[in-house]
């Protein structure tokens, strides 16, 4: 067999893993035989027709096409209403009688404070004169100033920008850069670059929004914003309410509260930390009142589902020095930084243990105990945590194993890690909480990491698997007294993929399903 | 562009626009989301295509540049596909020819019929079932190598199934 060949057949396997030398060689053999030339077309093409005959969701090519036009349609429609209707309402608001004798009075009332104002500076106007000559001084009288043209009227109904964090823009007005102070007219987007930037707004009296990276938003109306992508936090307060958010996928009316509201690609998640909030979607069924922590969430349109929150409680998270980069005081690295900045903000308190006496004794006084890859499993050699009876969620690969909820890992035996176009899991059971509502290929992380998977038995929920993979699960739980490989779970036992710096690059939707994570291995009483 | 118009144009080209890309080495998972970006873009654009220019010949242009958009974005690992598809863009295959989809569907299914069981049940393991090589090896006790390219030699022998089986002027 030519040595192209047989680097062919790897190239056309799933995981088409082959290094530069190997890329090379094949390039190499293309360039100087254009029978191989003609071979890797006619496999390429074969490998598409076959897959496109065993592999039903690629069956439906036309209606996912149609589907995606329609779904852009019924986007521009939504936007196309509501812009109309907000000018339907500002022009039929604008004419009513009671504003034409507010504004008669508004006029009147500064004719006569204009009067009175140069009554009062004419009489110390002769105060200026040169004492000495009664010539009049050089220094110009405040009436003498030229006047400012007037400005231009500025749509005061937008928010007002507090606060600029990083980079944010004005889209609508080329190039300009968004500046504490100024004021986003209706239909101008206010979009924010980089995860660290960050804008708050102050829209009404009291109502503040802030906007966290990566975020776009519209001001639809003087109480109505459409978010078309990110996350936005919002204090609805008197006597601003009701406030109206739209996502692509639903909508939103807040009165007194405090939530928070994330967008992707197909989901739109609301968070509740105070007061109440009405969520429904674009594609119908009811809308649902969302209680303070509580959450809810659209996919593709769909009617909102949600749950609780975190039930609270304290958290033990495990680090070490396995991954000694950027570790701060703390013996955290960005990684455990974000987990816990993570945790502590779906409600729990947060105890950062670093392998010790005590680790053993402070994890069975917690809810719940999460062990990072920064561990080394090594720390672990008498193996209490495989009998730890605290639910528990674990992120180091060559621990799988010794808590009994995979097959034997090292050597990639039945466990390991991998490298995805960036940081990509399938979800194979978008029915568990876990896979929270998300289906298909998930982008975890932003950026190429490592992530790690394992092989647990039959009687673990599969929920992600390693694409194309469907045998190595990424994302894999027990039930408390679930029999797992030589013993029954203790309490929940959750496996997550995050390796190395994964969690310091997590996307929304790679969160999302961390959230989701530890709110079932925490709270025994969730589905 | 009438709903109607591109309706008949996704059916009559979908197959053509999908092999194309798949023909540039873009990852197979990755095939589908790529050709329908690229019918959204014509839907979007349709006024721009010049009277002259086949629709067929604007959809593959418009493929040639989302699929080089692919590569870059891939980055490091992948920065060879560029040029692999490059190559591969100035070859051209019987598979490619005016055949409809249906037509090659059905002369694939008919080859795929005619293949011994055991033959059948790895393209089932392999393409339905989604398992890799190795996988596929330790059920039969052969190396993920020797599966890899039984693979190879398994869609060459349905290639020279599908040029018998399709009419003689379209495999020419």
């Amino acid at each position: 067999m030519k040595p192209h060949r047989r680097l062919l057949a790897r190239l056309l396997d799933h995981g088409r893993e082959w290094d530069e030398a190997e890329a090379d060689s094949l390039l190499e053999a293309l360039r100087t035989d254009p029978e191989a030339a003609r071979l890797v077309k006619d496999q390429l093409l074969l490998d598409n027709l076959l897959s496109r005959t065993f592999s039903p969701e690629r069956r439906d090519f036309t209606n996912r096409v149609l589907q995606q036009l329609r779904g852009a349609r019924e986007a521009n429609r939504f936007i196309e209403k509501t812009m109309s209707r907000t000018k339907r309402v500002e022009a039929g608001r604008s004419w009513r009688p009671a504003h034409w004798a507010l504004a008669a009075a508004v006029v009147v009332g500064v004719g006569v404070t204009g009067l009175l104002v140069r009554d009062r500076q004419l009489a110390r106007a002769p105060e200026r004169r040169n004492s000495s000559t009664g010539v009049a001084s050089d220094e110009p009288r405040e009436l003498d100033r030229p006047r400012r043209q007037p400005e231009a009227k500025v749509d005061e109904r937008g928010p007002r920008i507090e606060k600029v964090e990083g980079a944010a823009f004005v889209v609508g007005k080329p190039g300009v850069t968004a500046r504490p102070g100024a004021v986003i007219q209706i239909g101008q987007a206010l979009v924010t670059t980089g995860g660290d930037s960050a804008v708050t707004l102050t829209y009404g009296e009291a109502t503040r929004v802030r906007m966290r990276g990566n975020s776009s938003l519209v001001p639809l109306a003087a109480n109505q914003i459409f978010i078309t992508r990110g996350r936005v936090e919002a204090d609805v307060a008197p006597p601003d309410s009701p406030m109206i958010v739209s996502t692509p996928h639903g909508e939103v009316v807040a009165r007194v509260s405090r939530f928070a509201l994330s967008v992707m690609d197909r989901t739109t998640r609301l968070d509740v930390e105070r007061g109440s909030v009405r969520f429904g979607s674009h594609r119908g069924g009811s809308a649902q009142e969302v209680a303070a922590g509580r959450y809810a969430q659209t996919t593709n349109g769909a009617e909102p589902v949600g749950g609780a929150r975190a039930p609270g409680g304290r958290v033990a998270l495990l680090t070490g020095s396995d991954n000694e980069t950027n570790v701060d005081g703390a013996g955290m690295n960005g990684s455990d930084r974000a987990m816990k900045a993570r945790l502590e903000k779906l409600g729990f308190e947060v105890a950062v243990l670093k392998q010790g006496p005590q680790v053993e004794a402070e994890a069975r006084q917690s809810d719940l105990v999460v062990v990072s890859d920064s561990v080394s499993s090594q720390d672990f050699t008498d193996n209490w945590l495989r009998t730890l009876p605290v639910p528990l969620v674990v992120m180091e690969w060559f621990l799988f194993d010794d808590v009994g909820m995979s097959g034997p890992c090292g050597n990639n035996e039945e466990c390991g890690f991998y490298v995805s176009p960036p940081g990509h899991l399938f979800i194979k059971d978008s029915h568990h909480p876990l896979a929270a509502g998300l289906a298909g290929t998930v982008k975890f992380t932003g950026k190429w990491v490592q992530l790690n998977w394992g092989t647990p038995n039959l009687n673990a929920a599969w929920v992600a698997n390693v694409p194309g993979f469907p045998t190595r699960a990424t994302i894999f739980a027990y039930e408390g007294g679930a029999e797992m490989f030589g013993l029954s779970a203790p309490a929940r036992r959750v496996a997550l993929p995050m390796r190395g710096n994964a969690s310091a690059m997590m996307t929304d939707e790679g969160w999302m399903l961390f959230d989701a994570a530890v709110q079932w291995c925490a709270d025994p009483a969730a589905p | 562009m009438t709903d109607g118009e591109f309706m008949k144009l996704l059916v009559a080209y979908q197959d053509r626009v999908r092999c194309y890309v798949a023909g540039t080495g873009v990852l197979l998972g990755d095939v589908d989301d790529i050709a329908q970006e690229v019918f959204l873009t014509y839907h979007r654009e349709s006024e721009r295509r010049p009277a002259e220019v086949e629709p067929l010949a604007w959809l593959r242009g418009i493929a040639r540049n989302m699929c080089n958009n692919y590569f870059r974005t891939k980055g490091r690992m992948l920065r060879h596909w560029e040029e692999l598809g490059r190559a591969l863009d100035r070859e051209s295959s019987a598979l490619e020819q005016p055949a409809t989809d249906e037509m090659l569907l059905a002369a694939l299914g008919r080859c795929i019929e005619s293949l011994p069981d055991r033959y059948k049940e790895m393209l089932r393991w392999y393409y339905q079932d989604d398992e890799s090589a190795e996988e596929i090896g330790k059920r039969l006790r052969r190396s993920s190598g020797a599966i890899r390219v039984a693979m190879l030699r398994l869609r060459e022998t349905l290639r020279g199934c599908m040029a018998r089986s399709l009419p003689q002027e379209l495999t020419q």
